[in-house]
């Protein structure tokens, strides 16, 4: 072989090669870098990230931090649609496809291979109440936002599942007078709940036990932030009152539901208690009028005075001496 | 020259019989049992559960209406260091203890009323000292040690519900505890086994026991809730 000839057939390998590299290219890959309605931050995978649904609030005002991998440096856009079959050229090579629907979403990647893009939930998906399901996104690799769909792999789909319908009302909920807290019990709802959020609003009452507050006015968005929550499915509990009220004071409770996907429900009918004495031992043994001084010198419940640990200090301290003398006479 | 022969081999016969008969005496002294010589037993520890009466806190207390349905049990843990070893007299020494008891019931509700749990409990930690009378498991075989302990109970103690105005009133009272222990070494049961638990973990004595006592918790200083009474705890022991 002459050297031109091979030098030929070297050049024409190294181009071939070359060449080859975006027929290589893999499909896109999409990552969640966070969102801002929740705490998780970190990189994850979608389906880890959105196992659980949007809920209505997210899809309002919440965004999503998207990570585009593996992009074909010959694209220069990405192009968002859902429906089916997004994933074939038909999009952008003038070939009617009813069931893929253009989100009007586009962003130019600048030929990198990542792109991280913020895309605002509600771009995503209709945020209408009442709704619930499942969506598939479909994100195209373009050269330019006129031209055709590129080589195969260059697109990507996720699912996006979302419930923006509210868990109904408890209902039969009942509250009970007492002098710690009270007694709270309702009905289960029929959706699936994550916890309940039960309200306490002091003096929300009047002496006949009805209710004065306004803070219930509109059912579905209380105008006082939960005293206490009741994780899972329970449907009774207790709901402590807060420390320092006196006797005879009046409050305003309910409760609400919080589905899976965090979506809030209805408060359920408020119900009026008041804080009353019951007969204890503490009661008994400190109301009479010959009451020991300790019922007046108590304190209320918090750490040990400082004077226990000091024997305790002084007998480890003899006890560590006493190991060492035994080790010694071993 | 024959005759010299004969008087070496006659000494070297009689010598090597001598130096043979040590060994026939070491053979003969197998059956011979090694001395034993228990580990230092400066240590003790109890697993204990018994029950307590405040009487101090006067019969309402006890009654139906209250905590009279309710045992109250009291479990604790006590650690004992024994610095002095007298001879006929035994052991002498320190020691801690934590203890904890509780008593419930429940107040009745009806109607609108919530029905509410009253709940008084206490928390003691007391050291003490402690003399650990041995000599007639030691001296005469009987394996009963006796046990008097003088200690000083600091008695953390705390109710709920209590008033609207302090819904949980605790408290610290102290005073002395005077403590009796009747113990049944269990080493007879099994001589050759308490030996070797000693051999291989230093446990010289293991006990079962009772102890009576009464707490002044509350008695002494002004001020403080009197939850002073008699107790009991058994439970099991070891010396170490």
């Amino acid at each position: 072989m002459r050297p031109t000839t091979l030098c030929s057939f070297l050049l024409a390998g190294l181009a071939a090669s070359t060449l080859a590299a975006p027929a290589s290219a893999q499909g896109i890959q999409v990552t969640v870098r966070s969102m801002t309605s929740r705490t998780r931050v970190q990189l994850v995978d979608f389906a880890t990230q959105m196992a659980t649904p949007i809920n209505f609030a997210e899809c309002e005002s919440a965004t999503i931090g998207f990570r585009f991998s593996m992009v074909d440096r010959n694209r220069t856009q990405l192009a968002f649609f859902f429906g089916s079959m997004c994933e074939q050229a038909s999009v952008r090579n003038d070939v009617t496809n009813t069931s893929c629907t253009d989100l009007e979403l586009s962003y130019a990647i600048d030929l990198r291979t990542q792109v991280d893009v913020d895309i605002p939930v509600s771009s995503l998906l209709d945020c209408t109440q009442g709704m619930s399901g499942v969506r598939t996104i479909y994100v195209l690799a373009l050269n330019d936002p006129t031209s055709e769909v590129g080589a195969a792999g260059q697109n990507a789909s996720f699912p996006m599942a979302f419930d923006f319908q509210g868990p109904t009302e408890p209902s039969g909920f009942t509250a009970r007078n007492g002098q710690s807290g009270t007694s709270v019990s309702w009905q289960a709802t029929t959706d699936r709940v994550q916890r309940y959020d039960a309200f306490l609003v002091p003096g929300g009452c009047d002496a006949s036990g009805n209710l004065t507050t306004d803070a219930f006015d509109d059912p579905d968005n209380p105008t006082v932030s939960p005293y206490t929550t009741f994780e899972g499915t329970a449907t009774s509990g207790t709901i402590s009152f807060p420390s320092g009220s006196a006797e005879g004071s009046t409050f305003a409770v309910t409760v609400r539901a919080i589905d899976n996907a965090g979506n809030t429900g209805t408060v359920a009918e408020p119900v009026c208690v008041t804080l009353i004495t019951i007969d204890t031992f503490w009661s008994a043994y400190c109301g009479t009028a010959d009451a020991p001084e300790a019922c007046s010198s108590s304190c209320a419940a918090g750490p040990a005075r400082s004077g226990a640990p000091a024997p305790w200090a002084l007998l480890a301290l003899a006890a560590a001496l006493g190991l060492t003398r035994r080790r010694r006479s071993r | 020259m024959s005759r010299l022969s004969s008087c070496l081999g006659a000494a070297l016969v009689a010598g090597a019989a001598l130096g043979a008969a040590p060994a026939s005496a070491d053979i003969d002294d197998w059956t011979e049992v090694p001395e034993f010589h228990p580990s230092p037993e400066n240590f003790g520890i109890e697993l204990r559960i018994g029950m307590y009466r405040p009487e101090g806190l006067g019969d309402e207390f006890f009654s139906g209406n209250y905590f009279g349905g309710d045992v109250g049990p009291h479990l604790s843990l006590q650690f004992h260091y024994y610095p002095f070893q007298v001879p006929y007299l035994g052991l002498f020494g320190i020691g801690a203890s934590l203890g904890w008891s509780q008593w419930d019931t429940l107040r009745p509700g009806g109607g609108a009323v919530d029905t509410e749990r009253n709940v008084f409990e206490l928390l003691v930690l007391q050291p003490m000292v402690l003399w650990r009378f041995d000599t007639l498991a030691r001296e005469v075989g009987i394996p009963i040690v006796l046990t008097p302990k003088i200690g000083w109970d600091f008695a953390r103690w705390l109710t709920s519900p209590g008033t609207p105005a302090n819904p949980s009133p605790a408290g610290l009272s102290m005073g002395f505890r005077f403590s009796g222990k009747v113990s049944l070494e269990l080493d007879f049961i099994e001589p050759r086994a308490a030996r070797q638990l000693d051999e291989a973990w230093g446990i010289n004595h293991s006990e079962l026991f009772v102890e009576f006592y009464y707490s002044m918790a509350g008695e002494i200083l002004a001020g403080e809730l009197p939850v002073s009474g008699w107790g009991w705890a058994a439970g099991l022991g070891f010396t170490f």
